[in-house]
């Protein structure tokens, strides 16, 4: 009986010593936690709440990152599905974090994704095992510059220089002071008559077409 | 830096000759094939680092854009240069031309995870 009793007093200590570790941790004894707003605490509520949303999102989204390369064979506004090179296909969701990107100059490059493009898809798995697309970055079918080779037929430094390419077509292109010449060494030998090769983007702006560099060849013998 | 994988780019393309004759005789270098490999970094590659060197080769004198970077192929027929890369999938085009007005080029994408 003795024993009996020290058993029950000890059960009951331990009981209120536990019940007591739970009420003291509880959120409601926390400083803005639920339950103890604060006056016009709504705008902060609303942040946070958009803020778990997000964490929760992202929680969602897990596993390493996968890279698919292939043929846009259809696109929506929440999906793109890509013809991968052995034939396969995969489709991979489109959300407003995913970000797109389209190389080349601003004026020639396509703003939507298009049935037909080579597109590169970088994605993780959602909580469903779903593909969820990161980035889209759409591969354009030609480079963006272009290496134009000729004789030079006028020239006025830091302004303009037009070249006659092998059959005989001028072309006539922008300098600025962001304008390479190349070899070095051989910079201040730009003048008419010398052979060069200019590279400039392969679709011209607004304001015509701007040299990114000039590289200036040997003179013949 | 972590890369992994597939076949290295090349492209070779048959050189144009204007005057054959004389061009053989005068300068022996034209009657190559204008050709351009990207030995690093290989297609679909992924790194962790935000820069990568691109290296490769084609003929000397050879005049290759990588990006906005202009450059000239070694006698060594060697070229390099660093391209700064952005944050997921980055595309890296290399062009190279002769003095003929030949051009051919490689398109790399390299996908940057830090």
């Amino acid at each position: 009986m003795k024993i009996f009793r020290m058993i029950m007093f000890m059960f009951i200590g331990l009981t209120l010593l536990f019940a007591s570790t739970q009420v003291l941790a509880s959120p409601v004894n926390l400083p803005n936690a639920q339950g103890t707003k604060t006056p016009k605490g709504n705008g902060t509520d609303n942040a946070t709440q958009r803020a778990e949303d997000k964490t929760n999102q992202n929680d969602k989204l897990h596993g390493k990152h996968e890279n698919f390369k292939g043929t846009v064979a259809g696109v929506s506004s929440d999906s793109i599905t890509l013809t991968l090179r052995d034939s396969s296909s995969v489709t991979v969701s489109l959300t407003s974090d995913t970000r797109m990107k389209f190389p080349g100059p601003k004026t020639s490059a396509p703003a939507t994704i298009e049935v037909g493009m080579t597109a590169m898809v970088q994605a993780v798995r959602d909580q469903n095992n779903n593909f969820v697309a990161l980035r889209v970055m759409v591969i354009p079918g030609k480079p963006s510059k272009i290496h134009r080779v000729g004789t030079v037929t006028a020239y006025t430094a830091g302004s303009s220089i037009t070249i006659q390419d092998k059959d005989g077509n001028p072309f006539t292109f922008t300098i600025t002071s962001d304008t390479k010449l190349l070899p070095a060494e051989r910079a201040d030998q730009l003048a008419v008559g010398s052979r060069v090769t200019i590279i400039a983007p392969r679709d011209p702006g607004t304001g015509g077409v701007t040299v990114k560099g000039i590289v200036i060849h040997p003179a013949k013998p | 830096m972590v890369a992994s994988q597939v076949a290295l780019p090349t492209v070779v393309i048959p050189t144009v000759m204007l005057h054959p004759t004389a061009a053989a005789a005068s300068a022996p270098a034209t009657s190559e094939s204008l050709w351009l490999q990207v030995l690093s970094p290989l297609d679909n590659a992924v790194v962790n680092s935000p820069q990568v060197d691109v290296t490769g080769s084609a003929p000397a004198g050879t005049v290759i854009s990588v990006n906005d970077e202009i450059l000239i192929a070694g006698a060594d027929q060697q070229f390099m240069t660093t391209v700064t890369l952005d944050e997921g999938p980055n595309l890296i085009e290399v062009i190279a031309s002769d003095e003929n007005g030949n051009e051919t080029s490689v398109l790399v994408t390299v996908t940057y995870e830090p």
